[in-house]
């Protein structure tokens, strides 16, 4: 395994460039040698030993007295068999209660040490009943524990105690009635590690690095403000080290898609429409020339408004002139579908099932010459599926020019075909729709795609322009771009597109 | 769209050779076909029609028909028609339609035909046709019902009434009981899908013979006996019956012809019917019907961007099977027998394109500048997005339907203000949403795995009811946004909103939530922006979190962006400022002003003025008027020309750059503009050149003689209130008729 000797903790740098091949290597010896604390050196072996740079070559038991959290505060303050003998000694004869209140000690504590020294003859009970010191000096076993807890550090090994000092942590760990003891008997096993090869490899990288170990972790204000940071090295970091997840707030990839759409269409010459969710028969297919008995206008096609069922008036001139053109073509050159327009049903609320609604509507208001587009939701009757949304966007928009033609469809679809779907190849069949005529369809080669519909277009029937009152042409055109925009996210079901899933929105990408 | 199944057999036999797939795709378009495919054997070929129009397309026979027409370019000749003019001998075949059938289903008519023995591929494409043309072109028989029988079983004439439904017995088929026509409407499977067509009326439809045999009980369902087409049988009546003659006469010939192209001799049949048609009170079936129609030269030439002589016209249109003849620049095409299409001229310059080929059409880029311009919610949206992300939400992007559940119960709010659908596929999509909200806890409920903090917003529309719109309903642009996170409180939703209202530059005010289910009480606030109240935040309510089953404390915001952008709302009337009289002012325009409705008869541009133009104006005087106005900008001639507008005619004669103009023509402006940037004239087509026009209610005065001189004029400034021209607030017109402006309508005139 290759070492980045960058990326060592000054731990292993300091331990590696200590040690040597063939040497044994130990917690105990490491702490002595190097001044670690017992935790650093254990971190230093597992880390060195998980990159192979130590091994382990055996293993041995020890059994430890551990310094308690009061062994600790006795070793600072006294243990309370000091405390009353020196208390005694300055204050002079205290009743035990007397003591203990001084001392804040418990009356059982003071209890059990007045009888130790008692029993030693250190002290004794007057006439009083109050304690008072009798001899000038502590029992030598009371004087091997303090020296025992003046010695420890952390810990104590068995191994290394006389029998005198045995015995007497053997009574402080013994005391059944005290809260607790000052020393805790743990075992711990005792691991021999040798540098290996690729330690002893990894510390010629150290030397030859001069990495010391003991360069600059943090570069803090301090070492700013005192310019001590100009006194040696900062540890270098490893540029591969694994990273934290970040949780950024982004914008919506399929979102940052159909905007990019948007700003493409705008580049184009384009204005953008908009309009409300629901709409009116009216609208949504009588303004489009769609006979009211089309079959795509059945209870099955389209989303109805429950309440209120019908808007309240469609506005004239408009209403008047779309009947007139449904019944005999009125003005348009068209002898119209010939049925008696239903003044009842174009007043019926629906959902928006196509964006070329909005294309009428804009009719209605466009500046000639004049491009719109818009991309609105649309609702279909439709089972949801991972190819059929209930909702979904649909690109739509018209082209409104004194001399507009077929051959400027054409190119129309050309330039969307190559700019916004990065077409290698365009292609133009006869297609058909109820509101344009002639009618196209384009289908474009997809460098990974392949050959697809790209979207359906055509000029609009004098029947849909003149009843709207628009005198020139008007090219129509509608793009699928869900398919694409499926692919550039790198999905393929369009119920992902609007997906609530937070964590699945938060790490998608586009291309 | 109709799909139909073309036994590759008989496909190949209509068209006369075979065909790879290959070359079916690349010649299919020319009848807006596409191959979908072949069934499992490969025996059968899956055709797409994609025109609805095209009802001759349906059929094996129909698509063959017009691949070979347009590769050959010969137009197919059927000699079994008859016209107007000329009667095909029916041979004592009749149809007799009996007037009681009059108001139920008014036609029946029919043909026979016989010579091709029926075999099993053949008879499932005769059931095809009859199925196509009744469902997808007869509106699922409510137009077109059809009926095919064994000619040779049945005595003409045929007699076609509306009976009994209850003392009229017969064995329907696919029974073998008697059963009279309501019992058939409620007990045959064809009777319970088709019989509502006709079972609200007293007589239900009836068809038999002489010999008092039934044929059918149309639409519904065909006799056992002479309705029972089987393999092997070879002569045959073929009856269609329906409201609309029109559409009748097409589907027989459409049959007849698909019939013919497939070998079997047509027999005409006589129809009598039981009331005058365009057509006579007799016709004999197959009967070409269809006018002439007609387009212009230039107008096939404009639609389609190509110079093309009449003879390439000609030519395209025959390969459509479209016989056609030039005379003096118009197109006179004969439409097919078989077809009903062409409504308008354009429908023919889409054959010419056809015929012509779609490839051989060279693609033009449109050559109109024009500007593009995102809509302002659109842009202002964009600047919310930015603020969200910046204070570190993900932006989400939901559907609008769901479910009641989700958008009203979850939300323990009452869901008055949503907008419900009438015919929902499944619950789960029954509402569109009043609020993004909770589209965000739908998020939440499904994402406890997601790493908190969970940031995320939508810009979105809902839709709520709006009793003010023509429609009910309101659709509204919002932002929401939600907050996940323990220790999320109301401080934390303020602190974002004022972050967010600040860069967006909109001053804004807290007003308390008193009764708001989904937050918590004391720990939510409206956010009120020129005094609307423009959205509501707070901490969600636990009842809310339970509901949707989401542990984790949050808060949530909705803010109505349409109210913030404001400005950029449609022009709406605004309320009328009230405007004190002002006698004086009223008297001196009485007495000085004339305003005289003029056509504009000529328009051309001062040789010497970029903006200007010279007008001539018919003033109802003898003699043409010049005045001279700087409108050159804001119109074009020919949206000038044969307009009336109004004159201010005894203004002052002034020279503009060597022109002398004899009056001024009025406009609007917008009512902050300062730069003479807009200018709407003011046109008054609804009145009479040489009117004078005056104010409301305004006085008899004297007949003005003298000149007046602009800045005095000026001195009275007219002004438009909600689309009315007014001086003084009084609408200026003329016998209850006033000026309208449609652009600046709280605007200044001059």
């Amino acid at each position: 395994m290759d070492i980045d000797v960058k990326n060592l903790h000054p731990l292993e740098v300091k331990l590696l460039r200590h040690v040597s091949l063939g040497e044994k290597i130990t917690a105990e010896r490491i702490v002595e040698e190097l001044g670690y604390k017992v935790g650093q050196c254990n971190q230093a072996f597992s880390w060195l030993a998980a990159k192979g740079c130590l091994v382990e070559t055996g293993r041995s038991k020890k059994v430890l007295y551990e310094l308690t959290e009061l062994g600790s505060a006795q070793k600072e303050s006294g243990m309370p068999v000091e405390r009353i003998f020196t208390f005694l000694k300055e204050n002079g004869p205290h009743t035990m209660p007397e003591i203990a209140d001084a001392l804040s000690l418990e009356k059982s504590d003071v209890g059990s040490a007045f009888g130790l020294l008692s029993k030693e003859g250190i002290t004794k009970l007057n006439d009083e009943r109050k304690a008072e010191v009798v001899k000038e000096e502590l029992p030598e076993e009371v004087r091997v524990q303090r020296a025992l807890l003046d010695k420890t550090v952390d810990a104590l090994e068995e191994a290394s105690l006389s029998d005198a000092e045995k015995k007497a942590i053997a009574a402080m760990a013994k005391k059944r009635g005290a809260a607790s003891s000052p020393f805790k008997l743990i075992e711990r096993e005792e691991v021999v590690y040798e540098l290996t090869e690729a330690g002893s490899a990894a510390k010629e990288g150290v030397i030859k690095a001069n990495i010391t170990g003991e360069e600059f972790g943090l570069l803090t204000p301090e070492m700013l403000s005192s310019g001590s940071w100009k006194n040696g090295s900062f540890r270098p970091f490893g540029i591969n080290a694994p990273t934290s997840r970040l949780i950024p707030g982004r914008h919506n990839a399929y979102g940052n898609y159909l905007q990019w759409v948007k700003d493409k269409l705008t580049s184009l010459g384009f204005e953008e429409f908009d309009g409300p969710l629901v709409e009116n028969e009216f609208w949504n297919g009588d303004a489009l020339f769609m006979p009211q008995f089309h079959s795509a206008r059945d209870i099955h096609d389209v989303y109805y408004v429950k309440d209120p069922v019908h808007c309240k008036e469609i506005e004239e001139p408009w209403l008047s002139q779309v009947a007139k053109t449904h019944e005999n073509g009125w003005e348009t050159g068209s002898r119209g579908w010939g049925y008696t327009f239903d003044h009842e049903f174009t007043r019926r609320q629906v959902l928006r099932s196509q964006g070329t609604v909005l294309s009428a509507h804009q009719l209605t208001k466009a500046k000639i010459p004049g491009k719109y587009f818009g991309v609105a939701r649309c609702f279909r009757y439709d089972q949801v599926d991972a190819t059929h949304g209930a909702d979904f966007y649909q690109t739509e928009g018209i082209v409104l020019g004194e001399d507009v033609n077929l051959k400027n469809l054409l190119g129309l679809l050309k330039m969307f075909a190559e700019e916004i779907a990065g077409a290698e190849e365009v292609k133009y069949v006869p297609g058909y729709f109820p509101f344009t005529e002639p009618s196209i369809e384009v289908h474009i080669k997809h460098p990974v795609l392949g050959w697809f519909e790209l979207g359906g277009s055509g000029i609009f029937r004098p029947e849909v322009t003149k009843a709207l009152g628009i005198d020139v042409p008007v090219l129509a055109w509608g793009l699928g771009i869900d398919r694409m925009a499926l692919m550039h996210l790198g999905l393929n079901d369009l119920r992902e597109l609007f997906t609530p899933n937070i964590e699945n929105v938060r790490t998608r990408r586009g291309n | 769209m109709p799909k139909i199944d073309a036994p590759e057999n008989l496909f190949f036999e209509l068209l006369g050779k075979k065909m790879t797939d290959d070359e079916l795709i690349n010649i299919f378009p020319v009848a807006k076909a596409e191959l979908d495919g072949h069934d499992i054997d490969g025996k059968v070929l899956k055709i797409e029609l994609n025109d609805t129009n095209r009802p001759d397309l349906w059929s094996p026979a129909g698509v063959a028909r017009a691949l070979t027409t347009y590769e050959t370019g010969e137009i197919p000749y059927y000699d079994f028609f008859s016209t107007e003019k000329e009667e095909q001998d029916s041979e004592g075949r009749m149809i007799i339609d009996d007037e009681s059938a009059l108001g139920i289903r008014d036609y029946s008519i029919g043909f026979a035909c016989r010579g091709r023995v029926v075999d099993d591929d053949l008879l499932k494409n005769l059931i095809q046709s009859q199925e196509k043309l009744c469902f997808n072109f007869g509106r699922k028989r409510k137009t077109i019902a059809m009926g095919i029988y064994r000619s040779d079983l049945i005595k003409y004439p045929v007699h076609y009434a509306a009976v009994d439904p209850d003392s009229t017995k017969f064995v329907p088929l696919g029974l073998d009981e008697e059963l009279s026509l309501r019992e058939i409407c409620e007990k045959h499977p064809k009777g319970k899908e088709y019989g509502y067509i006709v079972s609200s009326f007293p007589k239900f439809p009836y068809l038999y013979d002489d010999n008092n045999d039934t044929l059918s009980f149309p639409p519904v369902i065909n006799s056992a006996r002479i309705g029972a087409v089987e393999v092997g049988d070879s002569d045959f009546f073929v009856e269609v019956s329906g409201p609309i003659l029109d559409d009748l006469l097409l589907a027989v010939n459409i049959l007849a012809c698909d019939m013919s192209d497939m070998g079997f001799e047509i027999l005409p049949v006589k129809v009598k019917f039981a009331k005058d048609t365009p057509y006579g009170r007799e016709i004999t079936c197959p009967y070409y019907f269809q006018k002439p129609q007609k387009a212009s030269v230039e107008l096939i030439q404009k639609k389609l961007g190509e110079n093309f002589t009449p003879d390439q016209i000609i030519a395209a249109l025959a390969k459509m099977g479209v016989y056609s003849i030039c005379d003096n620049g118009e197109i006179y095409i004969q439409v097919p027998e078989y077809r009903n299409d062409f409504l308008h001229a354009v429908d023919i310059a889409e054959d010419v394109m056809i015929g012509h080929g779609l490839e051989n059409f060279e693609p033009v880029m449109p050559s109109d500048f024009t500007i593009g311009r995102l809509s302002p919610a659109e842009e202002f949206s964009r600047k919310v997005k930015d603020i969200l992300v910046g204070l570190g939400f993900q932006e989400m992007m939901y559907n609008y339907l769901g479910s009641k559940k989700e958008y009203v119960d979850n939300m323990h709010v009452s869901g008055e203000d949503a907008v419900f659908i009438a015919n929902p596929m499944s619950e789960n999509y029954e509402v569109i949403r009043p609020s993004i909200l909770p589209s965000l806890l739908e998020s939440e409920s499904v994402s406890g795995h997601a790493v908190y903090p969970h940031n995320i917003f939508e810009v979105g529309k809902v839709t709520v009811k709006d009793s003010s719109d023509n429609s009910g309903t309101k659709t509204k642009n919002c932002l929401g946004f939600f907050s996940a996170d323990v220790q999320k409180t109301y401080n934390d939703a303020a602190a974002y909103i004022q972050t967010l209202m600040y860069f967006l530059r909109k001053d804004y005010t807290l007003a308390p939530v008193e009764n708001d289910p989904r937050f918590i009480p004391g720990r939510a606030a409206y956010v009120v922006y020129k005094d609307k109240i423009a959205g509501v935040f707070g901490e969600t309510h636990p009842q809310v979190l339970e509901s949707w089953g989401c542990s984790m404390p949050s808060i949530m915001a909705e803010i109505d962006i349409d109210i913030l952008i404001g400005e950029t709302e449609e022009k709406k009337e605004e309320a009328v400022p009230e405007i004190k009289e002002d006698p004086e002012l009223l008297a001196k325009w009485a007495n000085k002003v004339i305003l005289k409705v003029s056509k504009i008869v000529e328009c051309e541009r001062h040789p010497e003025g970029e903006k200007l133009y010279i007008l001539k104006l018919d003033c109802g005087e003898p003699e043409l008027r010049t005045i001279v106005s700087s409108i050159v900008p804001y119109y074009k001639r020919e949206e000038l020309m044969n307009r009336n507008i109004v004159l201010v005619s005894n203004l002052k004669p002034a020279n503009f750059r060597g022109v002398k103009s004899y009056g001024m023509l009025l406009a609007a402006a917008d009512k902050d503009d300062d730069s003479h940037s807009t200018c709407e004239v003011i046109f008054a087509d609804d009145f009479a050149p040489g009117t004078v026009l005056e104010y409301e209610g305004q006085p008899e005065t004297e007949k003005i003689t003298t000149y007046l001189k602009a800045d005095h004029f000026f001195d009275m400034p007219m002004e438009t209130i909600n689309g009315s021209v007014c001086i003084n607030g009084k609408k200026i017109g003329k016998d209850g008729k006033f000026l309208k402006v449609e652009k600046y309508i709280n605007g200044n005139v001059g």
